[in-house]
Protein backbone atom coordinates (compact mmCIF):
# COMPACT_ATOMS: atom_id res chain seq x y z
CA UNK A 1 0.00 0.00 0.00
CA UNK A 2 0.95 3.41 -0.66
CA UNK A 3 0.54 6.90 -0.36
CA UNK A 4 1.41 10.58 -1.21
CA UNK A 5 0.48 13.04 0.70
CA UNK A 6 1.44 17.03 0.71
CA UNK A 7 1.78 18.16 4.07
CA UNK A 8 0.21 21.59 4.44
CA UNK A 9 2.73 24.39 4.26
CA UNK A 10 5.18 21.43 4.38
CA UNK A 11 6.74 18.58 2.10
CA UNK A 12 5.68 15.67 0.37
CA UNK A 13 5.52 12.46 2.38
CA UNK A 14 4.87 9.41 0.66
CA UNK A 15 4.61 6.46 2.11
CA UNK A 16 4.64 2.90 1.67
CA UNK A 17 2.82 0.10 4.41
CA UNK A 18 2.48 -3.24 4.82
CA UNK A 19 -0.38 -4.45 7.15
CA UNK A 20 -0.80 -7.79 8.91
CA UNK A 21 -3.98 -8.29 10.63
CA UNK A 22 -4.59 -4.51 10.49
CA UNK A 23 -1.09 -3.95 12.34
CA UNK A 24 1.73 -2.83 10.27
CA UNK A 25 4.44 -5.03 9.43
CA UNK A 26 6.46 -2.46 7.34
CA UNK A 27 6.36 0.94 7.32
CA UNK A 28 8.62 3.67 4.92
CA UNK A 29 8.73 7.02 5.09
CA UNK A 30 10.11 8.69 2.17
CA UNK A 31 9.81 12.26 0.83
CA UNK A 32 11.70 15.47 0.42
CA UNK A 33 11.28 16.51 4.26
CA UNK A 34 13.67 16.69 7.01
CA UNK A 35 14.30 15.00 10.07
CA UNK A 36 17.03 15.72 12.70
CA UNK A 37 18.75 13.41 13.35
CA UNK A 38 17.85 11.84 9.83
CA UNK A 39 18.08 8.21 11.92
CA UNK A 40 14.94 9.44 14.03
CA UNK A 41 12.89 8.58 11.03
CA UNK A 42 14.64 5.21 10.95
CA UNK A 43 13.66 4.88 14.39
CA UNK A 44 9.74 6.18 13.82
CA UNK A 45 9.72 3.14 11.81
CA UNK A 46 10.68 0.55 13.94
CA UNK A 47 8.42 2.15 17.12
CA UNK A 48 5.36 2.07 14.67
CA UNK A 49 6.36 -1.78 13.39
CA UNK A 50 3.65 -3.91 14.89
CA UNK A 51 1.17 -1.55 16.05
CA UNK A 52 -2.66 -1.73 15.07
CA UNK A 53 -4.14 0.85 13.13
CA UNK A 54 -7.82 1.22 14.99
CA UNK A 55 -9.94 4.17 14.08
CA UNK A 56 -8.04 7.01 16.47
CA UNK A 57 -6.03 9.17 14.33
CA UNK A 58 -5.27 11.06 17.04
CA UNK A 59 -4.00 8.46 18.83
CA UNK A 60 -1.47 7.43 16.77
CA UNK A 61 0.03 10.71 16.30
CA UNK A 62 0.35 11.00 19.61
CA UNK A 63 2.32 8.24 20.20
CA UNK A 64 4.53 10.18 17.32
CA UNK A 65 5.12 12.98 19.22
CA UNK A 66 5.69 11.31 22.50
CA UNK A 67 8.61 9.20 20.66
CA UNK A 68 9.98 12.36 18.94
CA UNK A 69 9.86 14.28 21.50
CA UNK A 70 11.98 11.24 23.63
CA UNK A 71 14.32 10.84 21.19
CA UNK A 72 14.70 14.41 20.80
CA UNK A 73 13.45 14.03 16.77
CA UNK A 74 13.19 17.56 15.07
CA UNK A 75 11.01 17.90 12.00
CA UNK A 76 11.64 19.92 9.10
CA UNK A 77 8.55 19.94 6.46
CA UNK A 78 6.64 17.00 8.20
CA UNK A 79 4.93 16.42 11.39
CA UNK A 80 3.21 13.86 13.77
CA UNK A 81 -0.14 14.32 12.74
CA UNK A 82 1.07 14.42 8.88
CA UNK A 83 2.77 11.21 9.32
CA UNK A 84 -0.48 9.45 10.72
CA UNK A 85 -2.55 11.11 7.88
CA UNK A 86 -0.31 9.66 4.65
CA UNK A 87 -0.01 6.40 6.56
CA UNK A 88 -4.22 6.21 7.41
CA UNK A 89 -4.51 7.39 3.73
CA UNK A 90 -2.16 3.89 2.21
CA UNK A 91 -4.01 2.18 4.59
CA UNK A 92 -7.55 3.46 3.13
CA UNK A 93 -5.96 3.59 -0.59
CA UNK A 94 -7.80 6.88 -0.86
CA UNK B 1 44.61 30.89 19.27
CA UNK B 2 41.32 30.27 21.33
CA UNK B 3 43.24 28.99 24.20
CA UNK B 4 45.23 32.05 25.37
CA UNK B 5 41.86 34.26 24.37
CA UNK B 6 40.26 35.90 27.93
CA UNK B 7 37.44 33.34 29.57
CA UNK B 8 34.79 36.40 28.83
CA UNK B 9 35.72 36.30 24.67
CA UNK B 10 32.27 35.20 23.50
CA UNK B 11 32.25 32.19 20.27
CA UNK B 12 31.25 34.42 18.02
CA UNK B 13 33.30 37.13 18.82
CA UNK B 14 36.57 34.56 18.70
CA UNK B 15 34.85 33.50 15.29
CA UNK B 16 34.52 37.00 13.59
CA UNK B 17 37.76 38.02 14.31
CA UNK B 18 39.09 35.68 12.42
CA UNK B 19 39.53 34.74 8.56
CA UNK B 20 36.97 31.39 7.65
CA UNK B 21 38.37 28.80 5.31
CA UNK B 22 36.75 29.13 2.01
CA UNK B 23 37.60 26.08 -0.13
CA UNK B 24 37.02 26.69 -4.12
CA UNK B 25 36.86 23.53 -5.60
CA UNK B 26 36.25 23.19 -9.03
CA UNK B 27 34.38 20.07 -10.57
CA UNK B 28 34.24 16.07 -9.07
CA UNK B 29 31.98 13.61 -9.04
CA UNK B 30 28.87 13.42 -6.82
CA UNK B 31 30.00 10.75 -4.70
CA UNK B 32 33.15 12.77 -3.86
CA UNK B 33 30.99 16.13 -3.59
CA UNK B 34 28.65 14.21 -1.14
CA UNK B 35 32.09 13.39 0.85
CA UNK B 36 33.72 16.05 0.87
CA UNK B 37 30.76 18.25 2.67
CA UNK B 38 30.74 14.79 5.01
CA UNK B 39 34.41 15.12 5.92
CA UNK B 40 34.19 18.74 6.74
CA UNK B 41 30.90 18.54 8.59
CA UNK B 42 32.31 15.28 10.68
CA UNK B 43 36.19 16.77 11.17
CA UNK B 44 34.59 20.10 12.24
CA UNK B 45 36.00 20.68 16.22
CA UNK B 46 33.62 23.45 18.21
CA UNK B 47 36.22 26.25 18.09
CA UNK B 48 36.85 25.99 14.55
CA UNK B 49 36.47 28.20 12.30
CA UNK B 50 33.74 27.76 9.82
CA UNK B 51 34.40 26.77 6.03
CA UNK B 52 32.84 28.15 3.27
CA UNK B 53 33.35 25.57 -0.04
CA UNK B 54 31.72 26.26 -3.70
CA UNK B 55 32.18 23.62 -5.91
CA UNK B 56 30.43 22.09 -9.32
CA UNK B 57 29.65 18.28 -10.87
CA UNK B 58 31.04 16.45 -13.52
CA UNK B 59 29.42 14.26 -14.70
CA UNK B 60 25.99 16.53 -14.28
CA UNK B 61 24.22 14.37 -11.29
CA UNK B 62 20.90 14.04 -9.55
CA UNK B 63 21.58 14.26 -5.90
CA UNK B 64 18.22 13.17 -3.75
CA UNK B 65 17.41 13.66 -0.23
CA UNK B 66 18.29 11.72 2.35
CA UNK B 67 14.75 10.22 2.75
CA UNK B 68 14.05 9.78 -0.70
CA UNK B 69 13.89 6.62 -3.06
CA UNK B 70 15.63 6.36 -5.33
CA UNK B 71 14.35 4.45 -7.97
CA UNK B 72 10.89 5.89 -7.20
CA UNK B 73 12.22 9.59 -8.13
CA UNK B 74 15.05 8.96 -10.70
CA UNK B 75 14.71 7.53 -13.99
CA UNK B 76 18.19 5.74 -13.73
CA UNK B 77 18.25 3.96 -17.12
CA UNK B 78 17.93 7.85 -18.50
CA UNK B 79 20.46 8.66 -16.64
CA UNK B 80 22.68 6.06 -18.05
CA UNK B 81 21.76 7.03 -21.16
CA UNK B 82 23.01 10.36 -20.57
CA UNK B 83 25.81 10.11 -18.44
CA UNK B 84 24.21 11.46 -15.58
CA UNK B 85 25.63 10.51 -11.99
CA UNK B 86 23.43 9.96 -8.95
CA UNK B 87 23.93 10.01 -5.00
CA UNK B 88 21.94 9.84 -2.22
CA UNK B 89 22.67 13.29 0.25
CA UNK B 90 22.92 13.11 3.86
CA UNK B 91 20.72 16.16 3.99
CA UNK B 92 16.95 15.61 3.36
CA UNK B 93 15.36 17.91 0.67
CA UNK B 94 14.04 17.15 -2.62
CA UNK B 95 15.93 15.44 -6.36
CA UNK B 96 18.05 18.10 -8.37
CA UNK B 97 19.55 17.93 -11.23
CA UNK B 98 22.78 19.42 -10.83
CA UNK B 99 23.89 20.31 -13.90
CA UNK B 100 24.86 24.40 -14.99
CA UNK B 101 24.92 25.28 -11.03
CA UNK B 102 27.61 26.17 -8.87
CA UNK B 103 26.93 24.62 -5.33
CA UNK B 104 28.24 25.76 -1.96
CA UNK B 105 28.43 23.86 1.30
CA UNK B 106 28.67 25.59 4.83
CA UNK B 107 29.56 24.24 8.13
CA UNK B 108 29.82 26.01 11.55
CA UNK B 109 29.49 24.23 15.12
CA UNK B 110 26.41 25.04 16.43
CA UNK B 111 28.09 26.44 19.79
CA UNK B 112 29.80 29.40 17.85
CA UNK B 113 26.11 30.78 17.61
CA UNK B 114 27.07 32.04 13.97
CA UNK B 115 23.68 30.70 13.11
CA UNK B 116 20.37 29.74 15.71
CA UNK B 117 19.49 26.79 16.79
CA UNK B 118 16.14 26.82 14.91
CA UNK B 119 16.53 25.31 11.85
CA UNK B 120 13.93 27.79 9.75
CA UNK B 121 16.24 31.01 10.83
CA UNK B 122 19.12 29.36 10.24
CA UNK B 123 17.89 28.72 6.60
CA UNK B 124 17.62 32.43 6.20
CA UNK B 125 20.82 33.41 7.93
CA UNK B 126 22.77 31.32 5.56
CA UNK B 127 20.54 32.22 2.84
CA UNK B 128 21.37 35.81 3.21
CA UNK B 129 24.55 35.25 1.67
CA UNK B 130 23.20 34.27 -1.24
CA UNK B 131 20.80 37.32 -1.44
CA UNK B 132 23.69 39.67 -1.01
CA UNK B 133 25.46 37.57 -3.42
CA UNK B 134 22.67 37.90 -5.94
CA UNK B 135 22.56 41.49 -4.85
CA UNK B 136 25.94 42.11 -6.15
CA UNK B 137 24.94 40.44 -9.61
CA UNK B 138 22.44 43.20 -9.48
CA UNK B 139 19.04 40.25 -9.09
CA UNK B 140 16.88 41.33 -6.25
CA UNK B 141 16.49 37.97 -4.25
CA UNK B 142 14.00 37.39 -1.59
CA UNK B 143 14.55 34.18 1.13
CA UNK B 144 10.84 31.99 0.95
CA UNK B 145 10.24 29.33 3.84
CA UNK B 146 10.73 26.92 4.19
CA UNK B 147 14.26 26.89 2.11
CA UNK B 148 14.35 28.29 -1.32
CA UNK B 149 15.51 31.33 -2.90
CA UNK B 150 13.56 33.02 -5.66
CA UNK B 151 14.35 35.97 -8.11
CA UNK B 152 11.48 37.68 -9.43
CA UNK B 153 9.13 35.32 -7.75
CA UNK B 154 10.91 32.14 -9.21
CA UNK B 155 13.03 29.69 -7.38
CA UNK B 156 16.60 30.36 -8.16
CA UNK B 157 18.37 28.30 -5.20
CA UNK B 158 17.06 25.18 -3.24
CA UNK B 159 18.86 24.51 0.06
CA UNK B 160 18.89 21.41 2.59
CA UNK B 161 20.80 21.10 5.84
CA UNK B 162 21.80 18.97 8.01
CA UNK B 163 23.15 18.68 11.87
CA UNK B 164 25.53 16.36 13.19
CA UNK B 165 29.12 16.56 15.35
CA UNK B 166 27.57 19.39 17.05
CA UNK B 167 27.39 20.62 13.83
CA UNK B 168 25.35 22.85 11.40
CA UNK B 169 26.05 21.29 7.21
CA UNK B 170 23.91 23.32 4.77
CA UNK B 171 24.52 23.15 1.36
CA UNK B 172 22.50 24.14 -1.74
CA UNK B 173 22.30 25.16 -5.34
CA UNK B 174 23.04 28.31 -7.28
CA UNK B 175 21.54 27.49 -10.63
CA UNK B 176 23.49 29.27 -13.21
CA UNK B 177 20.86 27.87 -16.25
CA UNK B 178 18.75 25.11 -16.31
CA UNK B 179 17.15 22.70 -19.01
CA UNK B 180 13.92 21.73 -17.13
CA UNK B 181 12.93 19.02 -20.38
CA UNK B 182 16.63 17.29 -19.50
CA UNK B 183 15.96 17.42 -15.78
CA UNK B 184 12.74 15.68 -16.30
CA UNK B 185 13.47 13.25 -18.63
CA UNK B 186 15.16 11.67 -15.59
CA UNK B 187 13.18 12.87 -12.83
CA UNK B 188 9.88 10.74 -12.12
CA UNK B 189 6.33 12.17 -11.53
CA UNK B 190 3.93 10.22 -9.62
CA UNK B 191 1.58 10.34 -12.31
CA UNK B 192 3.52 9.84 -15.90
CA UNK B 193 0.29 11.55 -17.63
CA UNK B 194 0.56 14.88 -15.65
CA UNK B 195 4.38 15.49 -16.96
CA UNK B 196 3.47 17.57 -19.98
CA UNK B 197 1.75 20.09 -17.67
CA UNK B 198 4.34 19.65 -14.48
CA UNK B 199 6.91 20.55 -16.37
CA UNK B 200 5.30 23.80 -17.95
CA UNK B 201 4.23 24.13 -14.12
CA UNK B 202 8.52 23.74 -13.48
CA UNK B 203 9.39 26.29 -16.06
CA UNK B 204 6.77 28.84 -14.72
CA UNK B 205 8.31 28.50 -10.85
CA UNK B 206 12.27 28.26 -11.69
CA UNK B 207 14.42 30.50 -13.33
CA UNK B 208 18.49 30.53 -13.13
CA UNK B 209 21.09 33.22 -13.10
CA UNK B 210 21.54 33.27 -17.16
CA UNK B 211 17.74 34.01 -17.35
CA UNK B 212 17.50 36.52 -14.69
CA UNK B 213 20.96 38.09 -15.83
CA UNK B 214 21.74 41.29 -18.09
CA UNK B 215 25.36 40.18 -18.98
CA UNK B 216 25.70 42.20 -21.80
CA UNK B 217 25.04 45.76 -19.85
CA UNK B 218 26.94 44.56 -17.03
CA UNK B 219 29.85 43.14 -18.10
CA UNK B 220 30.26 43.40 -21.51
CA UNK B 221 31.26 40.72 -23.97
CA UNK B 222 31.34 37.44 -21.12
CA UNK B 223 32.45 33.91 -21.78
CA UNK B 224 30.73 31.24 -19.79
CA UNK B 225 33.57 30.67 -17.58
CA UNK B 226 33.62 34.47 -16.74
CA UNK B 227 30.27 34.25 -15.96
CA UNK B 228 30.96 31.22 -13.50
CA UNK B 229 33.92 33.14 -12.32
CA UNK B 230 31.61 36.68 -11.64
CA UNK B 231 29.05 34.42 -9.80
CA UNK B 232 31.33 32.85 -7.61
CA UNK B 233 32.84 36.07 -6.56
CA UNK B 234 29.97 37.77 -5.89
CA UNK B 235 28.84 35.24 -3.67
CA UNK B 236 31.97 35.12 -1.70
CA UNK B 237 31.46 38.58 -1.20
CA UNK B 238 27.48 37.62 -0.22
CA UNK B 239 29.12 35.60 2.40
CA UNK B 240 31.46 37.55 3.74
CA UNK B 241 29.26 41.00 4.10
CA UNK B 242 26.07 38.84 5.16
CA UNK B 243 28.70 37.79 8.50
CA UNK B 244 30.92 40.00 8.43
CA UNK B 245 34.28 38.18 7.77
CA UNK B 246 37.02 37.38 5.30
CA UNK B 247 36.93 34.40 3.29
CA UNK B 248 40.58 32.98 3.01
CA UNK B 249 41.42 30.67 0.33
CA UNK B 250 42.38 27.20 2.37
CA UNK B 251 42.09 23.58 1.33
CA UNK B 252 41.00 20.19 2.83
CA UNK B 253 43.33 19.09 5.62
CA UNK B 254 44.81 15.40 5.48
CA UNK B 255 42.42 14.44 7.78
CA UNK B 256 39.36 15.74 5.63
CA UNK B 257 40.76 14.11 2.45
CA UNK B 258 41.21 10.47 4.17
CA UNK B 259 37.81 10.78 5.60
CA UNK B 260 36.45 12.23 2.31
CA UNK B 261 37.91 9.09 0.34
CA UNK B 262 37.23 6.60 3.15
CA UNK B 263 33.32 7.70 3.16
CA UNK B 264 33.37 8.30 -0.01
CA UNK B 265 33.94 4.33 -1.36
CA UNK B 266 32.27 2.89 1.64
CA UNK B 267 29.39 5.75 1.48
CA UNK B 268 28.52 7.15 -1.66
CA UNK B 269 29.63 5.06 -4.51
CA UNK B 270 27.54 1.89 -2.77
CA UNK B 271 24.59 0.62 -3.64
CA UNK B 272 23.79 0.18 -0.59
CA UNK B 273 23.37 3.49 0.66
CA UNK B 274 22.18 5.33 -2.54
CA UNK B 275 19.34 2.23 -2.97
CA UNK B 276 18.65 2.39 0.78
CA UNK B 277 15.17 3.55 0.49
Amino acid sequence: MKSIYKVPNGKLLKVFLELNENKISELKLTGDFFAHPEEGIHAIEEELSGKELGGDKNQLTEEINKFIKKKEIEFFGVNAGAITEAIYLAKNGE
Amino acid sequence: MPAQLPKQFTWQKMVNEMDWRFINDGFNSASTNMAIDEAIVQNHLENQIPTVRFYGWKPSAISIGYFQSLEEEVALEKCDEFGVDYVRRITGGGAVFHDLELTYSFVCSEKSGIVSKNIQESYEKIGNSLIKGFDSLGLKAQFVPLNDIVVNGKKISGNAQTRRNKCVLQHGTILLDVDVEKMFSMLKVPDEKLKGKIIEDVKQRVTSVEHEMDWENNFGEITVAGKIDEVVIAMKKGFEDNFGVNLAQGELSKDEKNMAEKIEKERFSSKEWNFKR
